[in-house]
């Protein structure tokens, strides 16, 4: 349903801020589970600033992003537990940004339950 | 390992406590004596060496200081006139060990110069992994 | 418990528990004639239990230290248990730290609202 009031409610959300890529935390490997751990996704801004992508392309990619964040947090949690993580630092960041994500995350679908609750409302 | 500074500082305990055993060791038989026909009482000294090397400290692979062995002083020690002492030879000598008190009370201090350092190594990392465990909380 | 990432921190708590409950016997007993210290092992048996995907099967020993005895027959470096007793409770936290943040995510997730 792409009513065009739908673009101006868009415009009301908040800025998503862009998440550091897990790639750039200097990782180093250790003896822990094998292979690298791949770059989270950037969140890029939404909103009226980038007005190539739709809305639920935003969306998906955030979702995406967010489950990198997580495994990427629970494999560090794994190595953590058998005493195999170099740098305890790395693991307390990659569990705080999966933490942001998901709080990000929940905050977006909050909004636009909000947003879509507030077009459903008008008058037709 | 999850925290490599604590097995470097804990190997760097294990070598000055064991500078303070041989110490206390020579400091006990400072009065040792043994007859001529005998070698003296043979100080003590600890001959100890890095392990690994800087590179593989800085990636968590294996640091620290290790003993690797005892070697002993001079055989010969003092040759003190004693006449009196049960041991004496025929000429009333015998023998003292070659230990110098002064010498064994200024590795003593340094020996426990090292180990409160080691100490304050893993006081000072204990303080800062705690740091990085509240990474994120509030 | 939740996933298997769970179940691994739950089986890390279990054994630095036991850990910890040996290094303070082997503290208490640090003079008792021909007492040898014991160690706590659980780290190769949760590591293989990740590779075969079930963390429940990760069992904790005990055995006993192999250090030189001293003239008592008791082998229990105070320095040693002191440092392992650190390293066991910072990791005791760290695995804490990480159960707390995966049942926060889920609350946050259930939550909503906040």
């Amino acid at each position: 349903m792409a009513l065009p009031a739908i673009a101006g409610a868009a415009a009301q959300l908040p800025t998503l801020p862009t998440l550091p890529s897990t790639g750039q935390i200097g990782w180093t490997g250790g003896t822990g589970p094998a292979g690298a751990i791949p770059p989270g996704d950037t969140v890029p801004a939404a909103g009226a600033a980038n007005g190539t992508q739709s809305f639920g392309q935003t969306l998906t990619k955030a979702l995406d992003s967010l489950q990198g964040a997580q495994a990427n947090a629970d494999r560090l949690a794994v190595s953590a537990a058998t005493g195999d993580l170099t740098n305890v630092h790395d693991y307390m960041i990659a569990a705080t940004e999966a933490s942001l994500a998901t709080e990000l995350t929940v905050a977006v679908r909050n909004k636009a339950v909000e947003s879509f609750n507030q077009i459903m409302n008008m008058g037709v | 390992m999850l925290f490599p500074t604590f097995q470097t500082a804990s190997s760097g305990l294990g070598v000055f406590r064991t500078w303070m055993d041989a110490v206390s060791d020579n400091m006990a038989n400072l009065d040792t004596v043994r007859p001529t026909s005998q070698a003296a009482f043979q100080a003590r000294f600890v001959v100890a060496q890095a392990i690994g090397g800087g590179q593989e400290a800085m990636t968590g692979g294996p640091a620290g200081a290790a003993v690797t062995g005892i070697s002993f002083g001079d055989a010969a020690g003092r040759l003190v006139h004693d006449p009196t002492n049960p041991l004496a030879d025929a000429q009333g000598m015998v023998r003292y060990p070659d230990v110098d008190m002064g010498d064994q009370m200024t590795q003593l201090m340094i020996a426990q110069r090292g180990y409160e350092a080691n100490l304050s190594v893993i006081d000072r990392a204990k303080d800062a992994y705690q740091q990085a465990l509240s990474i994120g909380r509030g | 418990m939740i996933d298997s990432t769970g179940s691994a921190i739950y089986a890390a708590l279990n054994g630095l528990a036991a850990r910890q409950r040996v290094i303070a016997n082997n503290v208490a007993n640090v003079e008792t004639p021909g007492y040898i210290a014991g160690r706590v092992t659980f780290e190769d048996s949760l590591r293989a239990a990740i590779a075969d995907g079930d963390t429940g099967a990760t069992s904790v020993s005990t055995v006993s230290s192999t250090d030189p005895v001293n003239v008592n027959g008791n082998n229990v470096s105070l320095d040693n248990e002191v440092v392992s007793l650190t390293d066991t409770d910072l990791r005791y936290q760290l695995m804490v730290q990480a159960l707390n943040q995966k049942f926060g995510l889920l609350r946050t997730a259930i939550g909503g609202g906040a």
